[in-house]
């Protein structure tokens, strides 16, 4: 191998080794939280890899908005994975298993898009986005209630366009951002 | 319970499953009620909701060996109702809605306030199909949210999600009109 | 737990009937469609006489053929219900945090800021 070639070869391997290392950074270490289902009300656990998408994007029917939505938002991904526990008592989740994921978003490429600290709703919600030229390659939400906790991980291009255009669907109403206040 | 659940039992089943059309017309009549009303709140014009009715019946009566028992047959009535209902809304274009039309017959007197009802039928036809289905499955037939989850092929989860936000939309909705909007997390049913 | 305003839903969405002589049009329908009396169901029968074994292999084949595909297809349903119901619990929470955001803003628009 001459130098051209073991240069082009590094370079190329180089881009790889970020690509992988982007994809890497964007898919979140999760806690196994399956002793917690024992003590749980209520329980959503999905694991959603790229094999897993590609087969349930080809049971979307494009003719059903919802469908279609979701096909349509779901194209440049590649995993989804939620983690969502619900309990009777106060914080019968381990708090240290949930920040262990928040210390996560703080590398280098994650961004805060928003928190929330609600007092009326006992429910603080963060939302972390990872920017990877100048495009959104991940998602991750993480809400938490003394009785609940949900974990939200997103990977691959993420339209966030099309995740706000969502509402209206699955069950969640259009909220209308832009809808002029109520008279007094 | 709805009234075709508390239907006395007799044998027009087994006698339809055998043939019999007029023991057919008996469960029409029994339980016409249940169908052409969800028809009716899905797709809000009766003409429409008629035609709908129609067709699950004219499929029950294609597939009536299938079905077991009484309860079987309610759940049968209104799963393909709900689906069909669903179905043609999605694949649109709706008939434009005449208010009148869907509301001519709903003044049986109950004692209740008409004006009231209309607000809260006209507020129910502005939710998705899905979500319209599963108010419709909850306040008009009273059933649970795992009945409406195995009726509509959801997860029980996104049968309360519906329910949860349906509420807060009709109730927010409903306290509009220059009044402040009320954001009512509601109680999870 | 019913409240009043679930109580009048209730109300307004009590089940009222079709027009009369409803149940008379589907069974004329059904009638029509078969051209003939009370008695219509048709009646099918099936007769396996000799099935060579070529035949019956072929059915296996076909049985284990339809069961894979079978398997394939409740993956393909559930993974697709699982999309879902991971899609609604974002956009469940993505609500919460728009549904804060507006009315932050619209409370600070109230107080000048």
């Amino acid at each position: 191998m001459n130098m051209r070639s073991a240069s082009k070869f590094l370079s190329i391997a180089a881009v790889l080794l970020v690509a992988q290392s982007a994809v890497a950074d964007a898919l979140l270490k999760l806690p196994n939280f399956e002793a917690l289902a024992n003590k749980a009300t209520k329980v959503v656990n999905i694991t959603l890899d790229a094999n897993l998408l590609g087969l349930a994007g080809r049971f979307l029917d494009s003719n059903d908005p919802e469908d279609a939505a979701a096909k349509e938002l779901i194209a440049g991904l590649k995993g989804v994975y939620v983690r969502s526990y619900e309990f009777d008592t106060d914080f019968a989740y381990p708090k240290a298993d949930v920040d262990s994921v928040r210390k996560q978003l703080g590398s280098p490429g994650w961004q805060q898009l928003v928190q929330v600290r609600s007092r009326k709703e006992h429910q603080d919600v963060d939302v972390y986005i990872l920017i990877e030229q100048n495009r959104a390659t991940g998602l991750a939400i993480i809400a938490s209630e003394p009785r609940e906790f949900t974990i939200i991980n997103i990977v691959g291009a993420i339209d966030l366009q099309k995740l706000h255009r969502l509402e209206g669907q699955f069950g969640i109403p259009k909220l209308d951002l832009e809808e002029k206040k109520s008279g007094k | 319970m709805s009234e075709s659940d508390a239907a006395p039992r007799d044998d027009s089943l087994a006698r339809a499953r055998d043939g019999d059309v007029s023991a057919f017309a008996e469960i029409v009549r029994r339980h016409q009620r249940l169908v052409f009303s969800l028809g009716l709140r899905m797709l809000s014009n009766r003409h429409s909701a008629e035609d709908l009715a129609q067709e699950v019946f004219l499929q029950l009566h294609q597939h009536v060996d299938e079905i077991e028992s009484d309860s079987h047959l309610v759940f049968w009535l209104r799963r393909v109702t709900a689906h069909r209902a669903i179905d043609r809304l999605r694949r649109g274009p709706h008939r434009e809605v005449d208010l009148s039309e869907a509301d001519s017959v709903a003044n049986e007197s109950d004692g209740g306030d008409p004006l009231l009802a209309r607000r809260l039928r006209n507020l129910v036809r502005q939710l998705s199909p899905a979500a319209r289905a599963v108010v419709l499955l909850r306040y008009q037939e009273d059933l649970d949210p795992n009945d409406i989850a195995r009726t509509l092929d959801m997860s029980v989860n996104t049968v309360k999600s519906h329910l949860k936000r349906s509420l807060m939309t009709l109730r927010t909705r409903f306290h509009e009109d220059g009044q402040i909007a009320v954001y009512d997390a509601g109680t999870p049913t | 737990m019913n409240d009043e305003f679930e109580n009048e839903l209730k109300r307004a969405l009590r089940p009222v009937e079709p027009d009369a002589g409803f149940a008379d049009r589907v069974t004329a329908h059904i009638r029509d469609s078969a051209g003939r009396g009370d008695r219509i169901r048709p009646t099918v029968r099936l007769r396996f006489r000799w099935l060579p074994v070529a035949l019956a292999a072929s059915m296996a084949l076909g049985i284990v053929t339809y069961e894979w595909h079978a398997h394939r297809v409740r993956e393909g349903i559930e993974a697709r219900r699982q999309l879902i119901e991971a899609l609604r619990v974002t956009q469940e929470k993505l609500d919460f945090v728009y549904q804060t955001v507006k009315q932050e803003a619209h409370s600070n628009d109230d107080s000048g800021v």
